[in-house]
């Protein structure tokens, strides 16, 4: 996956599903589409959990 | 020329001797004041007695006066044990007496005795009399109020310096360990001279009196002295308006004299006056000494409270500062907290948003789908709808030519053939006629 940041990130999901909510259906493109925004919602849970893991290890650091 | 009518001296002298025999056979009792004295080679003692008037003290009598040598070692003798002083100018005495005249050698009184209860009567009349002039004037208590100073050190002694009183005097103080510094004010300590001689000498300290601390009016001779000077007004008033601290050692044994009663510290001899100055001295040594240790001890005490402040001080800091450590990290240890909760939650807003949008994906892309496969399910009915196979079935009939479908009978001519198409099979006709 390309470097993209976490609210980039978002804003194409948001799009997709926006493109999607309206009814403007491609099939040709539905599945790569549909790909496209799995793959984003994969990476920014990624990026979700990776922040999350730095702010405990952060407090810890603190901590000791 | 007949010589006036007259009597020699010799006569005369004689007829007042005669007169004065018969007036006065027997001794009398005379009172008056010694004004000169003098004890002749030949043991008999010469006098000059003097009458001064009450008011104005002036002369207004004055004689000769003798006491034999085999008279006058008793009568000086029982007069100075009497009342402790000698005979001598200035004394007023009561003498009995025989007047006696001489043609040579004039009038005189020939003293056979002197009544020293007359004098000790003048002496207490003075005495009070000074005392009184003191009150009255109200300095009899000034010297005794001024402050001693300490140290006493610096002492001016009136006395005389051959006078065993002023060596004894010196001695004590030389055997001290203090370090006096005495000047000596040379006076008469006895006699007729006394008053006056004294005077001048305190007056002499006077115009000094800031080189010294005190002033010691001391002589030897105990009570044997003679004291009449020390109870005179003059003397006595010098001493108690006197600027510095007066000490007194006069001597003294039954009555103190006015000057004792109007001196700062009145002591009986030289030798217990030197003591008061050592014990004086010794008594601000001791006070130095004790204000040594009180000052050191005060000292002591302060820096060790100052110690134990400190430490005080010290724990209270400690104690302040792991307080507000604590305090500090319990407010760390919440913003920790704070921050793990509220990133937790950012996290988990975020997750559920991307739950949501997988969700949304989900349905939206199904529902996509869904909807195509309708519009597809839709689109095949409608074209199997419109499929010329199930119309030639429901008995409608094709007609096709090499150039297509034939819509109208214009794309005909007689005679040529066509394909007929049905639904499930076809036949091959010829066109005979056109309408």
């Amino acid at each position: 996956m390309e470097k993209i940041g976490y609210s980039q990130a978002l804003a194409q999901i948001e799009a997709i599903l926006n493109k999607f909510q309206q009814g403007q259906l491609d099939v040709d493109t539905l599945a790569a589409d549909v790909r496209r925004a799995t793959e984003l919602i994969r990476l920014c849970r990624e990026r979700l959990a990776k922040a999350e893991k730095e702010v405990e290890s952060a407090l810890k650091e603190e901590n000791s | 020329m007949t010589p006036r009518a007259h009597i020699s001296l010799y006569e005369l002298l004689s007829t007042v001797r005669c007169r004065i025999d018969e007036t006065f056979p027997l001794p009398v009792w005379v009172a008056a004041e010694v004004s000169e004295l003098k004890e002749g080679q030949a043991g008999h003692c010469y006098m000059e007695l003097v009458d001064k008037g009450e008011k104005d003290r002036l002369p207004r009598a004055k004689c000769n006066a003798v006491v034999w040598r085999s008279q006058w070692g008793a009568v000086s003798a029982h007069f100075f044990s009497a009342t402790g002083q000698r005979l001598a100018a200035g004394v007023r005495i009561m003498c009995r007496a025989t007047a006696v005249m001489h043609e040579l050698y004039g009038f005189s009184l020939h003293i056979s005795d002197i009544d020293p209860s007359y004098t000790l009567g003048e002496m207490e009349r003075q005495r009070r009399e000074t005392i009184r002039l003191l009150e009255e004037e109200g300095v009899f208590d000034m010297n005794r109020s001024l402050p001693l100073p300490r140290p006493m050190q610096r002492i001016a002694v009136v006395s005389s310096p051959n006078a065993a009183g002023y060596q004894d005097f010196m001695n004590e103080l030389e055997a001290s360990p203090y370090n006096f510094a005495c000047e000596l004010f040379d006076a008469f300590m006895q006699g007729a001279g006394t008053e006056n001689s004294v005077v001048e000498a305190l007056e002499r300290v006077a115009a000094r009196c800031e080189e010294f601390d005190a002033v010691a009016i001391i002589r030897g001779g105990g009570a044997q002295s003679d004291l009449s000077a020390f109870d005179s007004y003059r003397l006595c008033n010098h001493v108690a308006q006197f600027p510095l601290p007066v000490l007194t050692g006069i001597g003294h044994d039954k009555d103190r004299s006015v000057a004792d009663l109007v001196a700062a510290i009145s002591l009986k001899t030289p030798t217990a006056v030197a003591r008061r100055l050592i014990d004086g001295m010794d008594e601000l040594w001791d006070w130095l000494c004790l204000a040594g240790e009180r000052v050191a001890s005060a000292a002591q005490g302060f820096l060790s409270t100052s110690g134990e402040r400190l430490q005080q001080q010290a724990l209270m800091l400690s104690r302040h500062s792991s307080a507000l450590t604590r305090s500090l990290e319990v407010r760390l240890e919440r913003y920790s907290g704070e921050v793990l909760r509220l990133s937790g939650a950012v996290v988990s807003a975020r997750r559920s948003q991307l739950d949501r949008f997988g969700e949304r994906l989900i349905s939206s892309a199904l529902a996509l789908l869904a909807s195509a496969r309708s519009q597809l399910e839709l689109a095949e009915a409608s074209v199997a709808a419109r499929d010329p196979r199930r119309i030639l079935e429901m008995g409608f009939a094709q007609i096709r030519t090499d150039s297509g479908t034939v819509y109208g009978s214009s794309a005909l001519s007689v005679g040529s053939t066509v394909e007929i198409l049905f639904g499930h099979d076809a036949a091959r006709a010829t066109i005979d006629k056109i309408y």
